[in-house]
């Protein structure tokens, strides 16, 4: 264990960057605390005198870390960050809403569609897994944001990231299921030539719906992960600008 | 950007980058050492802190200026060292010039004034 794990904890929560950069730049800090600490050591300094001294040169200020931040801030997350909460317009909000309520209806109405389910091949029931996995994960942090109000730092992100990682995984079922169907279609196609058009028309059918409901899948996740972070940033900067007030 | 202006507006970001680039010049360093060599070569005059230190150092190597090179584990840790780029070399030869000719100007006028 690092003799600063202490004060690289402390750095490592106020560093704000995607792993695994932080890791990197808490590593090069780590070890450049320890070289630091052993010149001071060779140069006759006692060990709590060394140590103290490391401690007051580190000083990493809060501008400093923001500096690194938006040093090795992606070009991606640069691009997100114009879409903050504050960026926002009530409009835009609006927008968005009524963009969520028509992918909701829409996934609704093609689910509740019993020829929907006859017509679709089998990759249908995955990206019905997947959205029901994406409904309860929203539904659950928006009790957690909305009603409940719990808003502790600490479990604000949890589930998020597995909403990006299920989107990914709806836009696979879609594409992957469209293609290895159609892969299928045209082996039996190659056995039997007289029935061409009934496999043909029955791959496109089918494929058409699993791709719909997973591209659907893959929409509705997203849009729920941008409601869900837009309300995640808002609660964190009223955090920070409590944290910031000054004492009455 | 080797032949970036020099913008008295920045004095301190152009004097700490020109400070860094010169200690790199003499050889491949690690941060803190970078740290420690410019506060005994000036005898305590510029003191770095690593706060200060880490993002001119990633700013510098990410504009090509130097390079950051991880090496094999020695006491149990990985470390990082610093040298500078051939682009490096031409923007210090650059700054070198735009600070003498900054202290020149300088002179000149703070020279001009007697107490």
């Amino acid at each position: 264990m690092n003799r600063f794990s202490a004060i690289l904890r402390r750095t490592a929560a106020r560093l704000d960057l995607p792993q695994p950069i932080k890791s990197r730049v808490l590593l090069e800090m780590a070890a450049d605390l320890e070289d630091l600490f052993d010149a001071y050591r060779q140069r006759g300094l006692g060990e709590d005198e060394a140590e103290r001294k490391v401690t007051e040169r580190f000083d990493a200020s809060d501008d400093a870390l923001s500096e690194l931040a938006r040093l090795h801030r992606s070009a991606f997350r640069r691009w997100m960050d114009r879409f903050s909460a504050q960026a926002q317009t009530v409009w835009e909000r609006m927008m968005l809403g009524v963009i969520l309520l028509f992918v909701a209806v829409m996934t609704g109405r093609s689910l509740a569609s019993t020829t929907f389910f006859r017509n679709a091949s089998v990759f249908v029931w995955p990206a019905i897994v997947v959205g029901i996995a994406v409904v309860g994960i929203f539904l659950g942090k928006a009790y957690q944001l909305y009603i409940k109000k719990d808003h502790r730092v600490r479990g604000l992100r949890r589930w998020l990231p597995t909403l990006l990682m299920l989107t990914c995984a709806a836009l696979f079922n879609g594409v992957f299921g469209y293609l290895l169907t159609l892969q299928l279609t045209m082996a039996r196609i190659a056995e039997e030539h007289e029935k061409a058009g009934i496999y043909f028309e029955s791959w496109l059918v089918g494929g058409t719906a699993t791709m719909i409901l997973s591209l659907l899948v893959a929409i509705l996740a997203a849009l729920f992960w941008f409601v869900l972070m837009n309300k995640v940033k808002r609660i964190e900067l009223a955090e920070a600008a409590l944290m910031l007030e000054a004492p009455r | 950007m080797s032949e970036a202006p020099f913008e008295v507006q920045n004095l301190t970001k152009s004097c700490n980058e020109a400070l860094i680039l010169a200690i790199l010049a003499g050889g491949k360093k690690h941060g803190y050492q970078l740290a420690l060599e410019l506060e005994e070569r000036s005898e305590g005059f510029f003191r770095f802190h690593h706060g200060t230190l880490y993002p001119i150092l990633h700013k510098l190597e990410k504009d090509g200026l130097i390079r950051g090179a991880w090496s094999d584990e020695e006491r149990g840790r990985r470390r990082k060292s610093y040298s500078l780029t051939a682009k490096g070399r031409r923007y210090f030869a650059g700054q070198l010039a735009a600070w003498g000719r900054f202290f020149g100007r300088f002179s000149e006028i703070v020279g001009e004034m007697k107490p």
